[in-house]
């Protein structure tokens, strides 16, 4: 009788620590909430005894657009390269989801880009050539790929071949790939590039989408009125260098 | 992933016409069959070797085969070397390893279209029944065949990445053909490719050698290779 009370006893400890536990999910959610996606520590490039980035230092969110801007050749696109892990940093660390870039990983895990143009296949259809895209990851289903391509605007029974499509309807696409297997890091490298006044309206709310999901959506553009409407933090490239400027300074 | 790759493959314009150029080169002998009697009276072989050693001759395989491999090929570096798809293997590693799962297929598939089409030019001259006789001879020289594709499509492979160029991959792996093949005619002896894809049955006595030197080559060097184009930068596409 005596044990068996000792273990109703025992049985109602664990329950002190409940508000200790429920604390610890608080701390990992806010945790969570205010990772560095990308975190870059005195990142420097050189190509043929030329500085292209030079002490670049940068700590980004989940949840918000960043801004890049600045003249050709600056460095920006450089920048999303390294960020995506298609160049090798001469100096510096590249941090992305706390996996740092050419060490731990190749490429980050969730990333959607457009560097460039994208590319795709000339003779296949618009949907044809996603698809071909998707399955190398094999996390989205026909019904995703297609959702994608009306979300930028195009139809996803479109039989022409990509190759006819227009420079607009390229972009589009271009977007549709980026964004189709809801990555965590989205980098647009010139995103309303080509595009009619319905399609940049189009891409705005893709991206604003994009950060409501949580993603952490890097736009380079040089149309200020852009990053003006999307972004929270701005930065310009000057010269490689980079150094972050307010939103009354890009008005 | 390989599925998708390779149904979008079958509708490329590039292989529709590999295939007919192959399939048209099968055809001359059949309206000119001067030039397999030729051979038979050259090396003294009975008309089904004969026919084999005149469809894998030095010359339509640097001239035919071999650019036709590499018109192939181009398809392969338009998929992997764009940043979309390599972004999307997560590492190089993954990558490089699906690379090179598609050149052994790609090589695979290719030699046993050539067999096909030896088959059906065999069939054309009633002599089909002879094919029974010799099965271990074309069971080896398939083998070296289609290693010797292979090494040709790692050197493509990887020149094409290295210089971000088709064209320049291209001119690498086709200058080691045309060197061999004008050492392998003005000099009577093969380097190593050509040597195993013109594989003459009177050669097939250096078989285990050259089987075992030839796997440990192409892992080496896929090794090497891999290496030098993970270090890689991945710049503008030309």
């Amino acid at each position: 009788m005596r044990i068996k009370k000792l273990f109703y006893q025992l049985s109602f400890y664990p329950l002190l620590l409940l508000p200790f536990l429920l604390s610890m999910l608080r701390t990992v959610s806010l945790d969570d909430k205010n990772m560095a996606v990308v975190e870059i520590n005195h990142l420097y490039k050189n190509l043929k005894g030329r500085v292209i980035l030079s002490d670049i230092n940068l700590s980004l969110e989940k949840g918000n657009a960043y801004g890049f801007y600045g003249h050709n050749g600056s460095g920006k696109s450089m920048l999303f390269r390294a960020i995506a892990g298609l160049i090798h940093p001469t100096e510096g660390t590249v941090t992305v989801f706390n996996k740092k870039i050419g060490d731990e990983v190749s490429f980050p895990e969730s990333l959607g880009l457009i560097i460039e143009s994208v590319g795709f296949w000339p003779y296949y259809t618009g949907y044809e050539n996603l698809k071909t895209l998707a399955s190398i990851k094999n996390i989205i289903s026909d019904d995703d790929i297609k959702h994608a391509i009306e979300r930028v605007g195009l139809d996803p029974n479109d039989k022409r071949a990509y190759r006819k499509y227009s420079l607009g309807m390229k972009q589009r696409l271009g977007i549709a790939q980026a964004v189709m297997e809801k990555p965590n890091l989205i980098l647009l490298d010139e995103p309303t590039n080509a595009l009619d006044e319905n399609g940049v309206e189009q891409v705005r709310n893709i991206i604003r989408e994009e950060v409501n999901r949580g993603a952490a959506v890097l736009v380079a553009s040089h149309n200020k009125e852009d990053l003006n409407l999307l972004c929270s933090r701005f930065f310009k490239m000057n010269d490689g260098k980079l150094t972050e400027t307010t939103g009354e300074i890009l008005k | 992933m390989l599925k998708q790759y390779f149904s979008l493959k079958v509708k490329s314009r590039y292989f529709m016409f590999s295939i007919f150029v192959l399939a048209c080169y099968t055809l001359l002998a059949c309206f000119n069959k001067e030039i397999i009697y030729l051979q038979m009276r050259i090396y003294n072989h009975p008309f089904f070797l004969a026919n084999f050693d005149n469809f894998f001759s030095s010359a339509p395989v640097s001239f035919i085969l071999c650019p036709i491999f590499f018109i192939l090929r181009k398809d392969s570096y338009d998929f992997f070397g764009k940043p979309s798809v390599m972004i999307r293997f997560s590492n190089h590693t993954r990558w490089w390893q699906s690379c090179m799962l598609v050149i052994v297929i790609k090589s695979t598939m290719f030699v046993s279209y050539l067999y096909l089409l030896l088959l059906l030019r065999t069939l054309y001259f009633h002599k089909i029944s002879d094919t029974f006789k010799y099965i271990k001879i074309i069971a080896k020289c398939y083998t070296l065949q289609v290693l010797g594709f292979i090494s040709l499509a790692l050197i493509f492979c990887f020149f094409s990445f290295f210089f971000r160029s088709a064209l320049a991959g291209f001119a690498v792996a086709y200058s080691f053909v045309i060197i061999e093949f004008f050492l392998s005619n003005w000099y009577t002896f093969g380097i190593f490719i050509i040597y195993l894809i013109e594989v003459a049955v009177n050669t097939l006595d250096f078989y285990v050698p050259l089987l075992i030197t030839t796997i440990i080559l192409i892992l080496l060097f896929s090794l090497l290779f891999k290496t030098i184009l993970s270090n890689r930068d991945y710049l503008k596409q030309r």
